[in-house]
């Protein structure tokens, strides 16, 4: 299908007809949650939690348990409404390699729950896609289901925001985010800190800040501060149509110290301004720079 | 003892996307050398003109007031805005709903709807717009903001749509 989408976000990849968009979405460390709606309705929910290093999950955590858990859920909340639940075909199906549990069941809607462990990645995953009264099963395993990406072989996570699309190490998770439309700030975290925010509207902003440095001091959200411990704008030094700084943090009695680089730039092309900022160990700060490189607009 | 302003009823994305949205009659606008825009808005008593009030519009809301001329559609003016500003569906779909609603709620823009599609919750939430429009009309007379010929024609106006909206009936589910 042509009018896809792609939604990449909290370590999962999957597709959607245009139009659509993300709602609500939650976790980063050790969980995840994403729901996807039409204009009119919820249509996919997908979750996924860490489990044990081994790779197995625990009994109550079995693919079938949680289908069957939420279903049984569902009924309990349709009752009070005195509305039924029936189980329509329960089946295996594939997702991303993993063999899945599914269950097609109607209740309000008819749905499609299915989860799977994915080893690699040691993640068990559920999922629910609620289907149109004219909407047909097999359409739906056909772009939704083999679209979901759940492990890759790279050693990054693509995250994809408002047609923004960037890589972060596999090892940084979603610490904080503000997804506000057209400024969203997001927080990750590891060993060190990177903090990515942008703003659209750049050229139209910038005519009445007049330079990136005024903007700087009026419109990066104090959270961005707050994640690099501070960002004291008037360092911040021009260089090559960027904004930058480069500076030790010094940590404490014990002598240590930390990085703290910050790249601010306005991209005339996407008409945006990224802000970038890092805090962590001198030798991983290179890592600022490659989120840099990474960053690309695919437009819906 | 405050008064909470009543909010009027929402529209439906669905319906607003097919909506073309217009400036209010007698609200003007001059334009400076850098192309901002500033809106002329007259400030009535009665049908007399007492003053006029001005209000600066910024670079993005100038570009997008220009696009706001009762033939371009709200879905239209998004694509436009999709090109002109660099962003996506989703972002020019809430920025300019923001914007529309700030203008809507300063009665600065009015918003031409698509017929409701009958037997659907858009016949409901039509009932509800008009009803509330009869209140702000009636408050408005009240306040002697519009002549009483002026208000009898928008009240009679408003009524003939409601009873036609009723027959075309409530949704049924």
């Amino acid at each position: 299908m042509e009018n896809l989408e792609r939604v990449c976000w909290l370590e999962v990849e999957l597709q959607h007809p245009k139009g659509w968009s993300m709602t609500a979405e939650g976790g980063g460390t050790t969980s995840g949650y994403l729901k996807i709606d039409s204009r009119t309705r919820t249509k996919i929910e997908l979750k996924w939690n860490k489990i044990s290093a081994k790779g197995e999950a625990k009994i109550g955590l079995q693919p079938p348990v949680l289908v069957n858990r939420f279903i049984e859920e569902q009924e309990r909340r349709l009752k009070k409404r005195k509305l039924k639940v029936e189980v329509l075909e329960k089946s295996s199906i594939e997702v991303c390699g993993h063999k899945a549990y599914s269950v097609r069941w109607r209740g309000e809607v008819e749905t499609l729950s299915f989860s799977w462990i994915c080893r690699e990645e040691f993640k068990i995953f559920l999922a629910n896609y609620y289907l149109e009264p004219n909407e047909k099963l097999e359409d739906v395993e056909t772009w939704f289901v083999p679209s979901i990406i759940c492990h890759t072989p790279e050693s990054y996570w693509r995250y994809r925001l408002f047609g923004v699309e960037f890589k972060i190490p596999k090892e940084y998770k979603l610490h904080y985010r503000k997804l506000a439309i057209g400024k969203p700030l997001m927080v990750f975290k590891n060993n060190a800190t990177l903090a990515i925010y942008w703003s659209y509207f750049a050229r139209e902003i910038l005519s009445n800040y007049g330079s990136l440095f005024q903007w700087s001091k009026k419109e990066i959200p104090g959270e961005f501060d707050k994640a690099i411990r501070g960002l004291n704008r008037d360092k911040l030094k021009l260089e090559e149509e960027r904004l930058s700084l480069e500076e030790k943090v010094h940590t404490g009695f014990s002598g240590g110290s930390l990085l703290k680089k910050v790249i601010i730039w306005h991209d005339s092309n996407l008409n945006k301004i990224f802000v970038l900022g890092y805090l962590g160990p001198k030798e991983n700060s290179e890592l600022l720079d490659n989120i840099r490189k990474s960053i690309v607009f695919k437009p819906d | 003892m405050f008064f909470k302003k009543q909010k009027p009823p929402a529209i439906s994305p669905e319906r607003l996307y097919r909506s073309t949205p217009v400036a209010t009659p007698g609200v003007e606008y001059e334009e400076d050398s850098k192309g901002m825009v500033t809106l002329i808005i007259p400030i009535k008593e009665g049908d007399k003109v007492v003053r006029k009030m001005k209000i600066k519009l910024d670079a993005i809301g100038s570009k997008v007031w220009k696009k706001i001329d009762g033939k371009t559609s709200f879905n239209e003016i998004c694509q436009w805005m999709k090109s002109e500003f660099l962003i996506t569906d989703k972002e020019a779909e809430v920025s300019l709903s923001m914007f529309i609603k700030m203008l809507a709620d300063r009665r600065l823009v009015l918003l031409i709807l698509p017929p409701p599609k009958p037997g659907t919750e858009e016949v409901q939430e039509e009932l509800e717009r008009l009803r509330f429009e009869i209140k702000e009309l009636e408050k408005a007379y009240r306040k002697k903001r519009i002549d009483e010929k002026t208000y009898k024609e928008a009240r009679a106006s408003y009524e003939e749509a409601i009873k036609e909206l009723e027959k075309i009936g409530r949704p049924s589910g």
